[in-house]
């Protein structure tokens, strides 16, 4: 089965590191994507103005995937949240004729049809932990990870339906398939406080400060989400500038730790560039397990 | 201001009465640990009062989190009630410009921003697709047939 590939606005100009990763891996696990190049703003920016209108732009999109006949794959977790909860809202007939009021002067009309994933949701429930672990080529047991979920791969819990929301437990179990160790289980997960840098940029990145520090000593902090990288791969660098604290923890996708443990080459899973906390010293511990 | 009578024009604030003020929202929250001003429970309290101050900045530093909205025992989502704050002060000219801002270059090029030089040589050295320039006109059009764009 085919899926339109959606990679939102962040990935694509701030996080090709994601981008490429996912493509990656998703190609050695042969999952076919579809580009839908008129895909554009999940509308979360003007969720805080104008809920209608974040509703609008997000039906917008789904409605381009129903006309391939396709289901959405994210990778970003704040698109997948809007675009998901969007569909909840779609569901209810009021709710969609007002919207395709407004889609039909653009020459579109949503059906709520499509379904919304998150990468992750596909590697975990369609391809499964035992596949990913069978396809393992590249032995990185070495590896110590501290686990960031983000908050939108799971809240609203009762909208999303992926994991349970004070503990989530499945990106533990998705590191663990690549070989990797969890060294600390992560109860109460902190935001990276993303959304707070418009108005308090000093909180935002004490926000980030903090999410690293909870990881404890870790070769790799794996994070799912644009949002999360900046704040924590940046924060660290912030955190000397600001806190006068040292932090040196390189923060990488899923996407790239799997492509890692599939035998992927570093060079294609972005891990060369991007990163401001470099990731050798992580490459080199996966070439020595 | 009193924004009971427009809560029916935004989704999810239905249970707002059903608020007992026990205070896990704000217990959960991040943003009230580095910025107490920001107190979910208390503006909760304020729009059930008929007395909440729109022109308050503090409004705006919600993350959405969705702590709050997990944890609440009444399913209040108190998150939604934030929202539904900020959506009435931005339909009052009452929006930080920083919000705005980004909005406006949302819908000149359908993106949170535009293609930056880095950004483009960036993609090519990864051999990944090349970005059309504006993604569409879509986000302009919408925006003007919702009235998005005149607040703006």
């Amino acid at each position: 089965m085919s899926y339109a590939f959606y990679p939102g606005c962040v990935i694509p100009l701030q996080a090709p590191n994601y981008e490429v990763s996912a493509r990656a891996v998703m190609k050695e696990l042969e999952i076919p994507l579809i580009d839908i190049e008129d895909f554009g703003c999940c509308g979360v920016l003007a969720g805080p103005l104008d809920g209608f209108t974040m509703l609008t732009f997000a039906a917008r999109n789904i409605a381009l995937a129903e006309t391939k006949g396709l289901d959405i794959i994210t990778l970003c977790n704040g698109c997948f949240g809007t675009l998901s909860k969007a569909a909840h809202q779609l569901e209810q007939k009021a709710v969609r004729d007002k919207v395709n009021a407004v889609l039909k002067e653009i020459g579109l009309e949503v059906q709520g049809k499509a379904q919304v994933h998150h990468f992750h949701q596909i590697l975990y429930d369609k391809i499964g932990l035992g596949e990913i672990k069978k396809r393992n080529r590249v032995d990185v047991s070495a590896c110590k990870i501290g686990c960031h979920n983000g908050c939108h791969l799971v809240k609203p819990s009762d909208v999303l339906h992926f994991d349970k929301a004070a503990y989530p437990r499945k990106l533990e179990e998705m590191v663990r398939a690549t070989s990797a160790q969890v060294v600390l289980p992560q109860g109460f997960e902190h935001c990276c406080g993303s959304l707070l840098m418009p108005h308090n940029q000093d909180s935002s990145y004490a926000f980030a400060v903090k999410a690293v520090e909870q990881k404890g000593a870790v070769d790799a902090i794996i994070v799912n989400c644009p949002g999360c990288f900046r704040q924590l791969d940046l924060g660290q660098v912030m955190a000397k500038r600001k806190f006068n604290k040292t932090l040196s923890t390189p923060v990488v996708f899923y996407s790239q730790l799997l492509g890692l443990a599939l035998g992927i080459a570093p060079k294609e899973l972005g891990l060369d560039t991007i990163h401001k906390i470099k990731t050798s010293g992580l490459l080199e511990k996966c070439k020595a397990g | 201001m009193d924004l009971r009578p427009e809560l029916d024009n935004y989704y999810g604030t239905e249970n707002l009465f059903e608020c007992y003020q026990c205070g896990p929202c704000t217990g959960g929250c991040p943003v009230n640990r580095y910025l107490p001003d920001f107190n979910v429970r208390a503006i909760v309290k304020r729009i059930m009062d008929g007395d909440i101050d729109l022109a308050d900045r503090s409004l705006w530093y919600c993350t959405t989190c969705y702590n709050c909205y997990e944890r609440c025992p009444q399913k209040v989502k108190p998150l939604y009630l934030v929202q539904a704050a900020t959506n009435s002060a931005f339909a009052r000219g009452l929006a930080p410009e920083s919000i705005k801002d980004m909005n406006k270059t949302l819908l000149k090029c359908g993106r949170n921003s535009e293609i930056t030089s880095v950004a483009r040589n960036q993609r090519q050295a990864f051999g990944l697709p090349a970005l059309k320039e504006n993604v569409s006109e879509d986000y302009k059009k919408i925006a003007a047939l919702t009235g998005f764009s005149k607040g703006l």
